[in-house]
């Protein structure tokens, strides 16, 4: 017994190491649905001024990274959720994302509070380049808990952001999104979180649909919404329901002994 | 409960497959085919292209148990062969169980089932140098495995050449209910029928 607990332990145990990260920890999401936010300075000269579209666009651009990208994988119960604007401090759009440079030491005041925010930063001490088009960490973290992850576009006036199609701006959110749940780059150029972009992307990489379902394995079908009745975490009755299907068969196959019915094989 | 739902299923399976004999009428099947996985909703190259099917090996054995001459009912268990990822750090494999009903018409018949997929995901640890950018950076790699646990509809029809020998084409569907992560998978096999033993 002690052999099978131990099996079955492995099975199921959902261990949340990273598939692979930006940073050393291994951290995921608590919740299966993250709001992506888009934050707008108070300040006017501190919005979205240089990367060719304003924070309602960036938002609508969330919307079809979202629908196209993460929310398709199969075997994954996290779902990412189009947020709202929110308007707060400037300090998201002028600071620094990290206290130090080589290994990220999040700055305590830009703690994204829950979810996900994306927010224009023009402070050029965040990007090592002006290639470089954003900056993900999850820099809200409690435990091996994300509790909130951020964004910054690089919104210095030399950015390249500006310079890409509305595709493109779609992907390429959708790969800094992937860093906020806990994914690192993929070494296959068909992985949306590949460290480069490519001619094209139109949809998930297997690569990536492995790395989202590693950190967020779908549990069907106690915890997929569609189809969990109460919403549970375990919900037996569904495991009852399959020894009453198994028992139907072993029923049948009684009833055909006693029958002596003869197939046709 | 996490543990009793497993031993659930394996009771089930043991009942099934060791109900007394003498007179079943049953016949066990053994199938080799391919496993196409998620059609059309995996980007395979750089320039936007998906995958319709790659090479993914798989073994499923079922036993077709006789309720009237045309319909069969056909609990059936599959898993596909280890293999490393895209990644090729990482390693993958399916199992499934399925409770299919199969229809027998004069050279085919229809299959209808339902069942859970499971897909293995695990690594080795260490780390991985990849660009970040514009220098390189040491990305962990996963160091455990997780199971995904997918409940799946079953459509397929298959053709009987003799009594031995037939083909099947089987879809698996996840996510039915959910428009967005909808997915299907296309299982061909061939299938040897051993009948009674
Ligand atoms: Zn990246």
């Amino acid at each position: 017994m002690k052999l099978i607990y131990l099996i079955l332990f492995l099975i199921i145990s959902a261990n949340a190491h990273s598939f692979t990260l930006n940073n050393t920890s291994t951290l995921v999401f608590g919740q299966n649905e993250v709001k992506v936010n888009v934050h707008q300075s108070t300040v006017a000269l501190d919005r979205c001024t240089n990367i060719g579209i304003d924070e309602s666009e960036l938002l609508s651009i969330v919307g079809d990274a979202v629908d196209q990208y993460w929310n398709r994988s199969p075997t994954s119960r996290l779902k990412l959720r189009m947020g709202s604007v929110v308007t707060s401090s400037t300090a998201f759009a002028t600071g620094l994302i990290c206290l130090t440079g080589t290994s990220c030491d999040p700055t305590p005041a830009l703690a994204v509070s829950s979810d996900v925010l994306i927010t224009c930063n023009k402070n050029a001490g965040n990007y090592s380049g002006s290639g470089v088009l954003a900056v993900t960490v999850p820099n809200n973290v409690s435990g091996k808990t994300i509790v909130g992850s951020l964004i910054m576009i690089n919104d210095q006036a030399n950015n390249t952001f500006k310079t890409k199609s509305r595709d493109e701006k779609i992907s390429i959110i959708a790969h800094e999104l992937g860093h906020t749940f806990g994914l690192g780059h993929s070494p296959v150029k068909d992985s949306l979180m590949y460290y480069s972009t490519v001619n094209m992307r139109s949809a998930l990489g297997s690569d990536d649909i492995d790395g989202i379902s590693y950190l967020y394995p779908k549990q069907q079908p106690v915890t997929c919404g569609s189809v969990d009745m109460n919403g549970s975490k375990n919900n037996p009755n569904t495991w009852l329901g399959l020894l009453f299907g198994f028992l139907v068969i072993a029923l049948i196959n009684y009833q055909l002994r006693y029958l002596k019915l003869r197939p046709r094989f | 409960m996490k543990k009793n739902k497993y031993l659930i299923v394996l009771l089930g399976i043991l009942l099934v497959l060791f109900t007394p004999e003498k007179s079943r009428a049953y016949d066990a099947t053994l199938s080799v085919g391919n496993l196409c996985e998620y059609v059309g909703k995996i980007q395979v190259d750089e320039n936007g292209g998906t995958n319709f099917c790659e090479f993914n090996p798989y073994f499923a054995s079922s036993i077709d148990y006789s309720v009237s001459p045309e319909f069969l009912i056909a609990p059936e268990f599959g898993f596909s062969i280890p293999k490393s990822a895209r990644d090729e750090n990482i390693s993958k494999m399916s199992l499934f169980i399925l409770a299919n009903a199969k229809y027998k018409l004069t050279n085919f018949h229809l299959i209808v089932g339902l069942g859970l997929f499971f897909t293995r995901i695990s690594g080795s640890g260490g780390t991985e140098d990849l660009n970040n950018g514009n220098s390189t950076s040491s990305f962990p790699l996963p160091d455990s495995s997780v199971f995904t646990r997918n409940f799946i509809l079953n459509l397929g029809a298959g053709l009987d050449f003799t009594r031995e020998w037939s083909a099947d084409l089987h879809t698996y569907i996840f996510n039915l209910t959910s428009s967005e992560d909808r997915a299907y998978s296309i299982a061909i096999n061939g299938t040897y029928h051993f009948g009674e033993f």
